[in-house]
């Protein structure tokens, strides 16, 4: 009973956190509020749960369902992840670009002509 | 041929040179490009031996990245700052391992003010082949065959460092991978800005020094993992 409290608790504090933090991507916004929607349905009515899976043509049920969302989400993770490397390595090139550049010019401009 | 470029000099074209970690040899590499040419650009890569501080005693332009970037980082770093001068009709770039030779680098400077092509790309398969060890030759067709295919052009060498690019036809690139995978990059602009190539013979030496600061095998996969994105973004 405890466990399943906190877990309710952990999914209402992802469902409330996902409507107010302010998201770059609509993406990241909407698993968010599907998996903590999701969450709260599977402590609160599992049958629920179990009826969407089905709608959505998977076997399993909800537990299927939460592993295919599951990977899903990590797969989207890395893909971002990775995403947001690629532009941070691409700010620290230009940065210590332009600082080499600019060192250049002064030294050029501190030489006697 | 063209007699527009004819006021042009040697001391019009620039050295381009990327350094990483090259105590050993840069002496000998940058004295033996200053008997034929007066403005030569190194820049170190973030080197963590002594290349820095030995770089500062000689007479070049030392441009230094706080960090390593990667090969075409420090490249283009040198392209950024060499197109900002007036004076600057060319750029040949040039590795600083010791695999290319002076003679060859002139041998481009003299050829890029001479002719009506914007670029000159060396190759070491239009002569001298049975030079590229049996390995790095396997390694190297396989790179050009597939950036050929990819990229619909028809050259023998797509990963020689040595090259000669004029200054305008540099202003035209966007050059923005930082590995070794640029030069790939480079010549699918080429190919897009139809900016006008060629190909010249170069000979590399190859040095037990210069092997071990080469391509590997594994740096190859990641090259090859550059290009498919670039196809991929094209």
């Amino acid at each position: 009973m405890t466990l399943k409290l906190i877990f309710m608790l952990l999914f209402l504090f992802m469902l409330t956190y996902s409507l107010i933090r302010p998201f770059t991507s609509l993406s990241s916004k909407f698993f968010l509020l599907m998996g903590s929607t999701l969450g709260i349905l599977s402590l609160t009515e599992p049958g629920y749960v179990s009826n969407f899976a089905e709608f959505l043509g998977i076997s399993g049920g909800g537990k299927d369902l939460y592993l295919y969302v599951s990977f899903v989400t990590i797969y989207l993770f890395i893909f971002y992840t990775a995403q947001r490397f690629r532009k941070l390595e691409s700010k620290i090139i230009n940065l210590t670009r332009q600082l080499a550049l600019e060192s250049v010019k002064k030294n050029n401009e501190q030489l006697p002509d | 041929m063209n007699t527009k470029n004819n006021h042009y000099t040697l001391d019009n074209v620039y050295i381009a040179i990327p350094l990483y970690n090259e105590e050993q040899v840069l002496n000998d590499v940058i004295s033996d490009l200053q008997k034929n040419f007066s403005n030569i650009v190194v820049v170190d890569d973030g080197s963590k031996d002594r290349s820095n501080k030995l770089l500062r005693e000689l007479d070049v332009t030392l441009i230094t990245h706080a960090v390593n970037l990667g090969q075409g980082a420090a490249i283009k770093t040198a392209f950024e700052y060499i197109t900002t001068i007036d004076e600057a009709f060319a750029i040949v770039t040039f590795d600083a391992d010791g695999q290319h030779s002076t003679e060859d680098a002139v041998k481009f400077a003299k050829e890029i003010i001479r002719c009506k092509e914007d670029i000159i790309l060396g190759s070491r398969f239009i002569e001298n082949a049975d030079h590229v060890p049996r390995l790095k030759r396997i390694l190297l067709k396989s790179a050009t065959l597939v950036t050929n295919f990819l990229i619909g052009v028809h050259l023998t060498d797509t990963h020689n460092g040595l090259k000669a690019l004029k200054v305008k036809a540099v202003k035209k690139l966007d050059l923005d991978i930082s590995g070794s995978a640029f030069e790939s990059q480079l010549i699918m602009q080429v190919s897009k800005y139809k900016i006008s190539v060629k190909e010249i013979a170069t000979k590399i030496t190859y040095t037990k020094y210069s092997m071990k600061k080469g391509q590997s095998m594994r740096n190859s996969l990641l090259i090859a993992e550059d290009i498919i994105k670039l196809v991929r973004s094209k």
